[in-house]
């Protein structure tokens, strides 16, 4: 996984798989890019294929530590189904999160 | 287990490192009896939910432990095993906000597969996941 900056904002690029295996580096990842004294960050899953509730999990925890920094965990993701899993756990409602379909939505909210 | 021409089965030691090849199982038999792509995420990860937790919960001896996926296709029905050797985890909500929850993996199984049947015995659980193939 890489990090790169988009508008000023570092992005967290995870693509393929994320998995019970894959999540501690995204969990990780984002780790490092808070401990930098970023409290807005991007997640690139426009070439992410599969997550599962380890992803998941990993997600929750970062929103929550962003939501605490007065912060926010922007998704980008244009795939119908990691969309419907993000969907079905109800992240995409919790205050501070925010999905993006591709990085030119993401210039748009900002 | 009845053995028939559609029964195919695979045995991973009981490794996260394995989750890839148990999705990897189930994707080629869903796509073979002719699931579409969205049906096909959804058994995968129902399956590596499923397998997760035989990792976790279902592995006293950790790698030691070996966990088998079975499968099997009846009356137009994906019907798959998880069968490990331990004792399975509770299951909480699938949109309780706590980050410190790790039990979403039963109510990702019930929202994306048609049934969902867990049967624990003192010799390990059985995981069974059945779902419908829908044409058209």
């Amino acid at each position: 996984m890489e990090v790169n900056v988009y508008e000023g904002l570092p992005v967290v690029e995870a693509a393929g798989e994320i998995d019970h295996w894959r999540a501690p580096e995204l969990e990780q990842k984002i780790n490092e890019v808070i401990e930098k004294g970023n409290n807005k960050i991007i997640v690139d899953f426009s070439n992410l294929t599969y997550i599962d509730s380890g992803g998941i999990s990993v997600l929750f925890l970062q929103l929550q530590k962003l939501k605490s920094l007065k912060g926010r965990l922007i998704v980008i993701t244009g795939n119908k189904n990691i969309i419907k899993i993000l969907s079905l756990v109800k992240i995409t409602q919790q205050e501070g999160f925010s999905l993006c379909s591709d990085k030119e939505k993401v210039k748009q909210s900002l | 287990m009845q053995a028939n021409q559609q029964y195919t089965e695979i045995t991973l030691k009981s490794d996260p490192r394995n989750l890839a090849q148990a999705r990897k199982f189930v994707e080629g038999i869903a796509t073979k009896f002719g699931f579409n792509d969205e049906q096909v995420f959804d058994i995968k990860v129902a399956i590596g939910e499923a397998v997760s937790n035989a990792i976790e919960h279902g592995s006293p001896k950790g790698p030691l432990n070996s966990i088998k996926i079975t499968a099997d296709f009846l009356n137009d029905a994906l019907e798959l095993n998880v069968i490990d050797e331990g004792v399975f985890k509770r299951a909480i909500k699938v949109d309780d906000p706590d980050p410190h929850h790790r039990g979403r993996g039963i109510p990702f199984m019930l929202a994306l597969m048609d049934t969902v049947t867990i049967n624990e015995t003192k010799s390990g659980t059985t995981v069974k996941l059945v779902k419908k193939l829908k044409k058209g």
